[in-house]
């Protein structure tokens, strides 16, 4: 599977190690504007070659560079909602990938890029739902 | 009509001032504190008509009466949240009308897939501008619309060959059309063939971008 990854705080960087572990298949590319974000992952895939790129993962020529007309899953887990929800969005409308998964913290915003046929998780729903779980024992 | 805008910038800011006087209602969302007060003093709005905060937060724009608005202008310099502000307005409240202005060209193809209904990119904005400012032949005003189409109004000088012409007899080029005619008098002349165009007339059209020299050239040589 090619997988691409946009943005490399501790989400991306976990999702991007786990893959990495589970499978020798997978080609991943995490992609990043600030190269220091990369310190977040494991010695050996920050220095893996094409395994990191620095680049705008909203951006059309930056998607393009790191790879993503070649995807088969694209991940937007950068910091801002809005900013996943819109690279998403082209990933999904302009490049075809056939499997798109954001993040959105808001849960209205996520409700509705579901209905809009994204795959978005709130890790604000998620959190949440982890802690009532917890509370009730 | 009740008309919302993200984003007070100095194009949100100026914006909601001619809306203003144009009597429509206006609130304008804006997250920025050092904004509010200058976009306060430009569109002379209410206090009360500013709102501060995240112009994409559902919750925001409920306090910003969105569900009856009829229409959402979203003008500030990040792409991604006019994008977002537009597709809460659009899904969830159901508000018939979007408009974007967008930063970067590149995305002006997601936005139009995406549903929003016109965009218009920062860049034209600022060259129609300076072509307008350049174009020392005449005093004509552009605005551009989707689809690479733009209005054009130009006041018909003294010298033009087509002064004393009727409708019917003025050649335009292909895809054009005659919006209105304001007379010297200020007052609206009848869209007819037999109507003729005086001197100092203010003349309004609709044509291809590409075209707009050549009409421009059709309406105001001199022979």
């Amino acid at each position: 599977m090619n997988i691409l990854i946009s943005g490399c705080g501790r989400i991306g960087a976990q999702i991007a190690s786990k893959l990495a572990e589970s499978s020798n298949d997978h080609e991943i590319t995490i992609i990043d504007a600030d190269p220091q974000s990369f310190l977040l992952l494991p010695q050996e895939l920050r220095f893996k070659d094409g395994f990191t790129f620095v680049g705008d993962g909203a951006s059309d020529k930056d998607l393009k560079t790191a790879g993503i007309e070649k995807a088969d899953v694209f991940i937007a887990v950068a910091v801002r909602d809005n900013r996943n929800a819109l690279s998403a969005q082209k990933a999904k409308h302009i490049f075809r990938v056939s499997k798109v998964v954001c993040r959105v913290g808001d849960p209205t915003k996520q409700s509705m890029y579901n209905t809009l046929g994204l795959n978005a998780m709130s890790p604000t729903l998620s959190t949440a739902t982890q802690i009532l779980e917890a509370v009730s024992l | 009509m009740y008309i919302v805008i993200v984003g007070a910038g100095k194009v949100g800011a100026y914006l909601a001032r001619d809306l203003r006087n144009g009597g429509h209602e206006i609130c304008v969302i804006e997250n920025d504190l050092n904004r509010i007060g200058s976009a306060l003093e430009i569109s002379g709005l209410e206090d009360s008509a500013i709102i501060r905060g995240d112009g994409s937060e559902s919750s925001v724009m409920t306090e910003a009466g969105i569900v009856r608005a009829d229409i959402l202008i979203t003008t500030t310099g990040q792409d991604e949240d006019n994008l977002a502000s537009c597709q809460l307005a659009k899904n969830i409240f159901g508000v018939n009308r979007t408009i974007s202005l967008i930063n970067d060209p590149e995305n002006e193809i997601v936005f139009n897939l995406l549903g929003v209904d016109v965009t218009v990119r920062r860049t034209k904005l600022l060259l129609d501008e300076i072509e307008s400012i350049l174009d020392s032949r005449s005093d004509a005003r552009f605005f551009s619309l989707t689809g690479d189409y733009e209005v054009i109004e130009m006041h018909v000088p003294q010298t033009a060959m087509i002064v004393g012409d009727r409708l019917s007899d003025i050649s335009l080029p292909p895809d054009t059309t005659i919006v209105c005619i304001i007379g010297a008098d200020g007052k609206q002349k009848p869209i007819a063939p037999e109507t003729r165009i005086e001197i100092h007339d203010a003349v309004t059209t609709l044509t291809r971008s590409e075209q707009g020299e050549a009409l421009l050239e059709s309406l105001i040589s001199e022979g």
